[in-house]
C-alpha cells in the first residue's frame, strides 16, 4: 500500500500494459511537440515574436506621428486612421482607451505595433469563433501582423485588468475599435 | 526520553503511532486552510452571480475586490494551509516518527496566519489594492499587501523546513527505515518544488514591497512577470503532486490498492521536479519579448516530459486499484470497477478527481499551453475554466476526500454526516462541471476573465459591441453551476466543523 | 498487507480494464487536439 514503505525490492520491470501505456504517453508527447513546430512551418497563425524597447513620450509621439499622416475621419471624438496596406499601425493602449480607430481593408496585410503608455492592458480581438489575444506592456512594443479576412466592424477588448475610476469608466468599458473595409 | 514516550498515541484504527505536538499543528492547520475556504466559497458566490449577467449582483469595485480576495485566498492560502498540514502529517504520522521542534511548527503558522489575514484585509479595505493576486506592475498595492503575502510565504517556506528536517530526523533516529512510503515520496517532491516557488515567490514580491515604500526602483512589468510566474506556476506544481500523493493515498485507503509498479510511479514524481518548473513561460506566451524557441521549448516543459509524467499517474492509481479489486474476486473488464466503493467518500472523490482533472483540466491546461493555441485562449474565462477543472475539480476535491479520514484520525472523532459526505463530491463535481464549461465556452466567445459587465461595459464606453451578447447562455450556466458548487463546498464545510465541534469522541 | 502480488506476468495485461479507461482518455485527448488546431486555422492570419 502506497501509505507503507515498499516492500522487497521495488525497482521491478515494467509490466507489459504500463510498457504499452508509457511508449503511447510519450509517442504522444512528441505529436504535441511536434505540432508546434508544424503550425509554424504551414500554418496561417503564428505566435508574433516581434518586439522592441519604448517609452511612454516615445510611443506616444509615434502613434500621435501616425494619426496625423494617416487619418481619415472620427469617430466618437476618437481618430479613425487608414494605414497602408502592408504598412505599419499603431494602437496605443492607456487608462482606458484606445487609440485611435484602425481602419483596414480586407486581404492586406498590417503590422500593428502594441504599446501601453501606463500599466499593463490586454488586447482582445473578438472573432467568429474564439478571439485573438495579446498581453500590453509598457516600455515594450509588439508587433502583431495581421491580415483581416473579413469585413465588418471589431472590437477591441482590454482584457487585463487595468483598474477603475468608476462604475461606468474603467477596466470594463476599455473598448476601442478596428474597422475592416472590403 | 520518558517525556518523548508519553507524546505518542498509537491508533486503534490504523496502527499508526501518533505525535501529539504533530497532531496539533495538522489540526491547526487544516482548520486555518477549511477557514480559508469557507471565506473563498462566499466570495466564489458572490462574483459567480456577478458574472451572470442577466444577475450581476455586485457593483463593480466590489466585484474587482471580491475576484482579488477569492483567488489569493483560495489558490494561495486554502492549497498551502492544507498542504502544510498534510506535510507534518506525512513525515510524523504516516513514518511513526516525531516532529522535531513543534515551536517552528507554530511560528510558521503564525506567520502564514498573519499574513493571510493582512493581505486580505488591505485588499477587503482598500480599493485601490485589490489590484488581483497576480499584482502586474506597474500597478501598485499598499505596502501591507505585499507585506502580508511575504510573511505568509515566509511561514510556508519555515513549514516545509521543518518538513526535511523531520523525515531526516526520523532516518536518523531509525524510527523509519528503508525507503519511504510513496505518499511520502511525492509529498517530499512538492515539498521540493516548493523550495523554489517560494523563492521565486520572494524574488517577484520582496522588490516589488520595497519599491511600494519607495526604497527602491519599479521592477520591469516583463521581468516582474517571469519572477511572478516562476512563483505562480510552480505552486501549481506543488497542489498537483500533492493532489497525487493524496490520489495514492485514497486509493489505499478505500480499495486497499498498491501500486503495480513502485519504480514507474516514483520516476513520474521526478519528472515533476526536473521539468515542471519550466512550463510557467505559458502564462508568457503572447507577451513582447521571449523568441519562439524559447516559448516553445519552455512551454512544452521540455517536450512534454512532464505531461508523461502526468499520464503514468493516471494509469497506476486506477491500474492499483482494479488489481486489488481483483484480489477481492471481481471479474470482467469492469466488474473491479463497477462494484468499486463509490458510496465511501474518499473513493467518491478520488474518482471525480481524478476524471476532471483528466479529462478537463489536463486537457484544456496542455492545449492552451500549446504556443499558437494560446492567443485563443489568453485572459479569456478558458482559463478559469481550466484551472478550476485543475485546482478546484481536481485538487480541492482530493483534499476534501482525505479530510473526511484525516480529520477522525486526528482529532480522535466520529465524521458527523456520513450520508453527506458519501454525497458531497459528487455535488461539487456537478456543480463544478457547470461552472467550468460556462466559463470554458463563454471564453471561447472571447469573453474576458477579470471583467465585471461584457455586455454594456459599464453604460456608456466610447465603443461598445453586442460580440459577448451570445455567450447570456452559458455566463448563466457559469452562475447556476457556482450555486451548485458552494452548496457543495458548503457541506462540506458544516460536515468538517460539526466533526471538530460535535463529534463523538473516538477512543484512541 | 501480504496479498499476493498481482500482475507483473509477461503474457496478458495485469490491468485490461485500466488499459481501455486510458485508451479513452487518450482518444479524447486527440479529439480536443483536433478540434482545438482546427479552431485555430479559422482564425486571423497572423504572426
Ligand atoms: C465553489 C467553488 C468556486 C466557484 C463557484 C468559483 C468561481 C469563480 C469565479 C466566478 C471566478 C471569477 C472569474 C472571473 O470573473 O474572472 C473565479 C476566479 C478564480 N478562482 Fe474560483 N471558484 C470556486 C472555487 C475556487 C477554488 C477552490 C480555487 C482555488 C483552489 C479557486 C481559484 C480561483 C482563482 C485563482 C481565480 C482567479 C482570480 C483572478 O482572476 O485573479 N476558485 N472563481
Ligand atoms: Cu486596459
Ligand atoms: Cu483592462
Amino acid at each position: 500500500m502506497s501509505l507503507a514503505p515498499p516492500q522487497r525490492v521495488w525497482w521491478k520491470p515494467l509490466g507489459r500494459t504500463e510498457r504499452l501505456w508509457v511508449t503511447l504517453a510519450v509517442l504522444w508527447a512528441v505529436v504535441l511537440f511536434l505540432m508546434m513546430l508544424v503550425w509554424g512551418a504551414v500554418g496561417k497563425q503564428d505566435t508574433p515574436v516581434e518586439t522592441y524597447r519604448t517609452t511612454t513620450q516615445q510611443f506616444t509621439a509615434v502613434t500621435d506621428e501616425f494619426v496625423k499622416n494617416y487619418q481619415v475621419g472620427t469617430d466618437k471624438g476618437v481618430p479613425v486612421v487608414a494605414p497602408p496596406p502592408g504598412g505599419d499601425a499603431y494602437l496605443r493602449a492607456s487608462r482606458w482607451a484606445w487609440y485611435p480607430v484602425l481602419e483596414l481593408k480586407k486581404g492586406q496585410t498590417y503590422r500593428i505595433h502594441l504599446s501601453s503608455t501606463d500599466i499593463q492592458h490586454g488586447f482582445s480581438l473578438p472573432q467568429e469563433v474564439f478571439s485573438l489575444n495579446y498581453q500590453v506592456l509598457p516600455g515594450y512594443i509588439y508587433v502583431v501582423t495581421l491580415t483581416p479576412p473579413e469585413a465588418g466592424e471589431f472590437p477591441v477588448v482590454c482584457n487585463e485588468y487595468c483598474g477603475i475610476a468608476s462604475e461606468k469608466v474603467g477596466h470594463h468599458s476599455m473598448v476601442g475599435k478596428i474597422v475592416v473595409k472590403e | 526520553m520518558a517525556t518523548q514516550a508519553t507524546a505518542f498515541r498509537t491508533c486503534p484504527v490504523t496502527g499508526f503511532r501518533v505525535h501529539l505536538p504533530a497532531q496539533k499543528l495538522v489540526i491547526v492547520n487544516a482548520v486555518a486552510g477549511v477557514l480559508a475556504l469557507t471565506v473563498g466559497g462566499i466570495l466564489a458566490l458572490l462574483i459567480g452571480l456577478t458574472r451572470w449577467q442577466a444577475v450581476h449582483l455586485l457593483p463593480a469595485d466590489l466585484y474587482y475586490r471580491f475576484v482579488s480576495m477569492h483567488g489569493m485566498t483560495m489558490l494561495v492560502f486554502w492549497m498551502v494551509f492544507f498542504e502544510v498540514a498534510g506535510l507534518y502529517f506525512g513525515s510524523t504520522v504516516v513514518l511513526n516518527a516525531r516532529l522535531v521542534k513543534p515551536a517552528i511548527g507554530w511560528l510558521a503558522f503564525v506567520l502564514m496566519a498573519v499574513g493571510a489575514v493582512l493581505a486580505d484585509v488591505v485588499m477587503l479595505v482598500d480599493k485601490d489594492s485589490a489590484i488581483m493576486f497576480t499584482a502586474y506592475v506597474p500597478m501598485q498595492a499598499s505596502p501591507l499587501f505585499y507585506l502580508g503575502v511575504i510573511l505568509f510565504a515566509v511561514g510556508a517556506l519555515v513549514a516545509v523546513g521543518l518538513f526535511f528536517v523531520t523525515i531526516v530526523a526520523a532516518k536518523v533516529e531509525g524510527r523509519h527505515r528503508g525507503s519511504l512510503p510513496l505518499v511520502t515520496y511525492g509529498l517530499v517532491t512538492a515539498a521540493i518544488i516548493a523550495v523554489f516557488t517560494l523563492l521565486g515567490g520572494a524574488m517577484a514580491f520582496i522588490p516589488t514591497f520595497l519599491w511600494s515604500i519607495g526604497l527602491m526602483a519599479q521592477l520591469d512589468p516583463e521581468t516582474y512577470r517571469n519572477l511572478f510566474w516562476a512563483f505562480g506556476h510552480p505552486a501549481q506544481q506543488v497542489n498537483l503532486a500533492a493532489m497525487v500523493a493524496v490520489w495514492y493515498t485514497l486509493a489505499t485507503l478505500t480499495t486497499g490498492a498498491k501500486p503495480l509498479n513502485e519504480k514507474l510511479s516514483r520516476f513520474a514524481f521526478l519528472l515533476y521536479i526536473l521539468f515542471i518548473n519550466l512550463g510557467s513561460v505559458h502564462h508568457l506566451l503572447v507577451d513582447p519579448g521571449l523568441s519562439s524557441p524559447m516559448r516553445i521549448f519552455n512551454t512544452s516543459y521540455a517536450m512534454y516530459l512532464a505531461v508523461v509524467a502526468s499520464m503514468v499517474h493516471a494509469f497506476s492509481i486506477p491500474s492499483a486499484v482494479e488489481v486489488a479489486q481483483r484480489a477481492k474476486g471481481y471479474k470482467g473488464l469492469f466488474g473491479w470497477l463497477i462494484h468499486a466503493p463509490w458510496k465511501e467518500p474518499g473513493f467518491a472523490a478520488l474518482a471525480v478527481s481524478m476524471v476532471m482533472f483528466g479529462f478537463i483540466g489536463g486537457v484544456t491546461g496542455v492545449l492552451q499551453g500549446m504556443m499558437q493555441l494560446n492567443m485563443l485562449a489568453h485572459n479569456t474565462l478558458m482559463i478559469p475554466g481550466h484551472f478550476h477543472a485543475t485546482v478546484v475539480a481536481g485538487t480541492t476535491v482530493a483534499f476534501m476526500g482525505l479530510s473526511y479520514y484525516l480529520v477522525p484520525l486526528m482529532t480522535q472523532k466520529k465524521l458527523v454526516g456520513m450520508a453527506w459526505a458519501r454525497w458531497q463530491p459528487y455535488i461539487y463535481g456537478f456543480g463544478l462541471l457547470l461552472l467550468i464549461s460556462g466559463m470554458w465556452l463563454s471564453g471561447r466567445m472571447g469573453v474576458p476573465r477579470r471583467s465585471w459587465d461584457v455586455f454594456n461595459f459599464g453604460g456608456a464606453p466610447t465603443f461598445g459591441t453586442d460580440a459577448f451578447n451570445a455567450a447570456s447562455g452559458t455566463l448563466a450556466l457559469l452562475g447556476i453551476g457556482a450555486i451548485i458548487a458552494v452548496i457543495g463546498g458548503g457541506i462540506f464545510v458544516v460536515i468538517m466543523v460539526s466533526t471538530l465541534l460535535f463529534g463523538k469522541k473516538q477512543q484512541g | 498487507m501480504a496479498r499476493k502480488e498481482a500482475g507483473h506476468e509477461e503474457k496478458g495485461f495485469e490491468a485490461p480494464g485500466t488499459l481501455v479507461l486510458v485508451l479513452v482518455f487518450l482518444a479524447w485527448f486527440a479529439l480536443a487536439f483536433t478540434v482545438a488546431w482546427s479552431s485555430l486555422g479559422r482564425a486571423w492570419p497572423v504572426h
